[in-house]
């Protein structure tokens, strides 16, 4: 029944970037528009993958993240449904995800961090004792760090050795033989660790970080408008 | 020919519109400035941009969410639109429901019952601050819209708990024994609660100590009169929480002079197991919850002075197992079993009890179709009681040689009951849930019928109105029941309940805002009056009418609430032999709750709390009895009135990082005003003259402490 409905979507699809799984690996780095389509390629693409409802939700995390400010009932709306979909998945990956989507629920109705920031830090824990080398699980609790409170045990100086071993990781990461399989990260742990670095007074490894993760993707929207308007000196654009 | 197309491409968007179904959305709207065109049946658009540029687009559809999309000829694009989150639909509730699940429409946040000046981070203490539940006393009793303690139902990870608190017969117990630091979901329901929960007459309080994720935590809670631990640990796919703690304030005592007679320390300690674990398609929890307390105390009661002594323990456990059956079922099986003992002792008099009571209950939900569930089930308490000793017959009277009212023998009272509810979602802007409940009361011989409704309308996004109704039933004391010392032919007790409730929710400048506004009527039936040839008689009846306003706000750094509640109550109850004021009828209750972030890691609370007086009975002098003693000469009943209660709380708290460890660090000043507020009226042996006892916090505290969490 689902091939039935999409049909129409096929005709289209031929002339969209036909590599969906690639695109998914660089969710963290393209646009709201960007996102939107691959969005609803994702949604029309008939692929049976076990992978599938993890790149709808982290393709939903991306969007939430960037769409929450300008339209935040449209952006709850949707982290909830992601939060519910992805509660049933029990890989590394998946978890860490939801744990990254609590971070964000917290924006919306900040009450609410007294039991969804322990339930993230429990859930990237589970995560982290399953995979304890994941660059994407250890990236996002990264982040989740960042963004808490000092009091709570969180901070740029908490996040770096996170971050740093979210890099490291990454790099080491060998690629996966199924393109749907989660392998992304890499680019992304160094923009943050930029990020982190640079919330810390660190400017000059901030810049350094920048320019590795610039040389991997000089189009990184993250570190160019995120980062380096953080950072001063010229000669880092 | 092929050029023409070519040319035509270049200057066409093109595109494909899909819904949340992933079904294309015919006659979806797509402008681009001046240019606009509809989707085909296929959910395909075309749109000539005789410039051949780069267009901003806008694509709606009725009941969509609305999207822009940047369009580029020759780039044609895939439009998925979302459910419109304008068109929010009705949340299908059930009575008058606060609960404590985060979000924003939060009214009892775990935060508001940690933070909250005065609650001692208690949770009963914190339900009480909400409108509709009574500030008359400062025990940890819930006064419910005009009800008594007893008419609230009790439960804890799917059991039910009777004996929640430590020190009973103190002021209604000062403190609870469940520990907030394990609590996470706490659903306070005053008013035309669920067809699930029978054997309740005015309001039900559901505490859940379950969580979705296990990590492992530890808490230390160091305080002047409380100490307390609470740990948890993962255990394989489980979770075992634990907590225990220890609450003496004799130093309180001694520095204050609250209660410079006690004999024995108000000493209490509790300990608390939880273990909950994945099983099978759903989870399986077990909870143990222990108590014990202890006092001895000169003071007065009533007419006479002595040595008040009381011991207590209560046992409490509970297994809790769900199961999902298919996408669409789910079972559940609860099963509590609770343990209580209680010698209190003051003068001749006293009363050496124990109680055992078991609970059960086998539940099914059934998801018809979208929006549509169906909840039934069976439950079953029974309770057994042995109470042996004696009371005064007339409680303004403990005179050794008043009269006596004895127990001497055990007795035990089952209830089994049914119930199903159908809650339905009618449309995105109504809902409905109606529900019935059978129960066959053994003591009583009695069997009882209730069907209870509610009826939700989202008036606009953020408004919700709904209307409540249905009957209530509950066994009477079982003391009143006692074939001995009580009337067993006794009906069981019945109130019916209607409210109209109006909720809101919205923004304001950088702050967050919930308002609830609701009307209720209860009426009661078979009420226990006291009889001078059946000791007592199912003639008594009653009402409560009110109205209950809570509005909450909350911005980056100021959070707090103001609830009131109007009460009108009247029962022909006990000695009261016409319908008048009972002591529940405290018309006006007032709590306002400030708390400030001074900066980062300070935070400045304050409350408020105030209740207009408690009716009481006034006794207008002593006649001497024959043996030598006296007794009250009592002016009409519940003519007489407690001075209002009032008390304001101060709370300062710094949280702060020390190393791995979170530390909260807090100094509180309760009763600021150092106000000295009434308990109760005592008198000498003659009744010559009226004293008062003062309530426990009727002076300014400051009480410090610190919580340490890693």
């Amino acid at each position: 029944m689902r091939a039935l409905l999409l049909l129409p979507a096929l005709s289209l699809a031929a002339a969209t970037p036909p590599n969906l799984p690639t695109l998914l690996q660089k969710v963290d780095r393209l646009g709201t528009d960007d996102l939107r389509e691959l969005q609803a390629q994702l949604a029309l693409d008939p692929s049976t993958s076990p992978w599938r409802t993890y790149h709808e939700g982290h393709v939903t995390y991306a969007l939430v993240a960037r769409i929450r400010a300008k339209d935040p009932k449209v952006a709850e709306a949707l982290l909830d449904r992601t939060m519910k979909s992805l509660t049933e998945r029990k890989d590394p990956d998946s978890q860490a995800l939801l744990g990254a989507c609590c971070g964000l629920k917290i924006g919306f109705a900040p009450g609410s961090g007294i039991s969804l920031s322990p339930k993230a830090t429990g859930l990237f824990d589970e995560a982290l004792t399953r995979a304890p080398a994941n660059p994407r699980v250890l990236l996002f609790k990264g982040i989740h760090v960042l963004h808490t409170p000092a009091f709570f045990g969180g901070g740029a100086e908490k996040a770096l050795p996170l971050l740093e071993a979210a890099v490291k990781a990454a790099e080491a990461e060998t690629p996966a033989k199924d393109p749907w399989q989660p392998a992304w990260g890499r680019s992304e742990s160094l923009g943050w660790l930029a990020m982190a670095q640079a919330e810390a007074g660190k400017q000059a490894e901030a810049k350094a970080t920048c320019e590795r993760a610039l040389a991997l993707d000089p189009k990184d929207g993250f570190v160019t408008e995120r980062v380096l308007p953080k950072l001063q000196g010229p000669e880092v654009r | 020919m092929i050029t023409a197309a070519l040319l035509q491409a270049a200057l066409e968007i093109m595109g494909l519109v899909a819904g949340p179904d992933h079904r294309p959305v015919a006659g979806a709207l797509v402008i681009a400035g001046d240019l606009r065109t509809t989707t085909d049946g296929q959910g395909r658009f075309r749109l000539l941009v005789p410039d051949g540029g780069a267009r901003e687009l806008r694509i709606s559809a009725p009941g969509l969410e609305p999207q822009t999309r940047q369009g580029l000829p020759g780039a044609p694009i895939t439009v998925l639109m979302e459910k419109e989150a304008a068109s929010a639909t009705v949340v299908v509730s059930e009575g008058s429901s606060y609960t404590s699940q985060e979000g924003s429409a939060s009214t009892l946040s775990r935060i508001d019952i940690y933070t909250t000046p005065g609650a001692a981070a208690d949770v009963f203490q914190a339900a009480k601050s909400l409108p509709g539940v009574s500030n008359a006393s400062e025990g940890a009793e819930l006064f419910v819209r005009g009800g008594k303690p007893e008419e609230v139902g009790i439960y804890l990870n799917g059991g039910h708990l009777t004996r929640p608190f430590h020190h009973p017969n103190t002021q209604g117990g000062i403190f609870s024994s469940v520990d907030t630091a394990l609590v996470t979901k706490l659903d306070f329901i005053p008013g035309g609660f669920s067809a699930r929960y029978g054997d309740a007459l005015s309001a039900v309080l559901d505490i859940s100590t379950e969580v979705d994720t296990p990590s492992r935590t530890t808490s230390l809670l160091l305080t002047v009169p409380t100490q307390g631990l609470a740990a948890d640990r993962p255990m394989g796919d489980g979770l075992l929480r634990t907590s225990l703690r220890h609450s003496d304030p004799i130093l309180l005592d001694k520095w204050y002079g609250l209660a410079p007679t006690f004999d024995e320390s108000p000493i209490s300690n509790d300990g608390q197991v939880n273990f909950q674990a994945p099983l099978g398609q759903g989870r399986l929890s077990a909870t143990v919850l222990i108590s014990q307390d202890h006092l001895a105390v000169e003071t007065t009661i009533a007419n006479a002075r002595d040595l008040y002594r009381n011991r207590s323990q209560s046992a409490y456990g509970a297994l809790e197992l769900t199961q999902a059956m298919g996408e669409r079922t789910s079972l559940l099986f609860a099963v509590s079993h609770s343990r209580f003992n209680q010698t209190w002792s003051f003068n001749h008099w006293g009363i050496r009890q124990e109680e055992h009571g078991t609970f059960l209950r086998m539940e099914g939900c059934f998801q018809l179709a979208e929006g549509q569930n169906l909840q039934g089930g069976l439950d079953r308490d029974s309770t057994a009681l042995s109470p042996q000793g004696q009371v005064p017959y007339d409680l303004s009277n403990w005179n050794p040689e008043a009269p006596a009212r004895t127990f001497t023998y055990g007795f035990e009272g089952t209830r089994q009951g049914a119930y199903l509810t159908w809650k339905s979602l009618l449309s995105p802007r109504w809902g409905l849930s109606v529900g019935g409940r059978t129960d066959h009361y053994s003591l009583a011989h009695e069997s009882t019928r209730d069907l209870r409704a509610t009826l939700s309308f989202l008036l606009r996004e953020g408004l919700t109105l709904r209307v409540a109704g249905g009957s209530f039933h509950q066994i009477p004391l079982l003391t009143q029941l006692d074939p001995h010392a009580g009337n067993p032919g006794l009906r069981v007790l019945r109130a019916t309940h209607a409210l109209a409730a109006l909720d809101a929710a919205w923004k304001a400048g950088p702050g967050n805002w919930n308002l609830r506004l609701e009307a209720y009527r209860k009426d009661y039936d078979h009420l226990v009056e006291e009889d001078p040839l059946l000791r007592y008689a199912s003639t008594g009846r009653g009402y409560a009418q009110g109205l209950d306003l809570l509005i909450k706000g909350q911005t980056s750094n100021w959070r707090g609430w103001i609830g009131y509640g109007y009460l009108d109550t009247a029962r022909r109850e006990g000695k009261q032999h016409v319908e008048g004021p009972v002591p529940t009828s405290v018309p006006h209750n007032v709590t306002v709750v400030s708390t400030h972030t001074l900066t980062p890691g300070w935070e400045l609370g304050a409350s408020f709390r105030y209740a207009s007086g408690a009716p009481v009975t006034p006794i207008l002098g002593g006649l001497p009895d024959p043996k030598g003693g006296f007794d009250p000469i009592l002016g009409p009943a519940y003519s007489d009135f407690l001075p209002a209660y009032g008390r304001g709380d101060l709370r300062l708290t710094h949280f702060f990082p020390w190393g791995k460890v979170r530390c909260v660090v807090f100094g509180e000043v309760m009763n600021l005003l150092n106000r000295h507020n009434v308990a109760a009226y005592t008198y000498p042996p003659d009744y010559g003259h009226r004293g008062v006892n003062e309530s426990y916090f009727s002076r300014r505290i400051l009480v410090v402490g610190a919580s340490l969490g890693w």
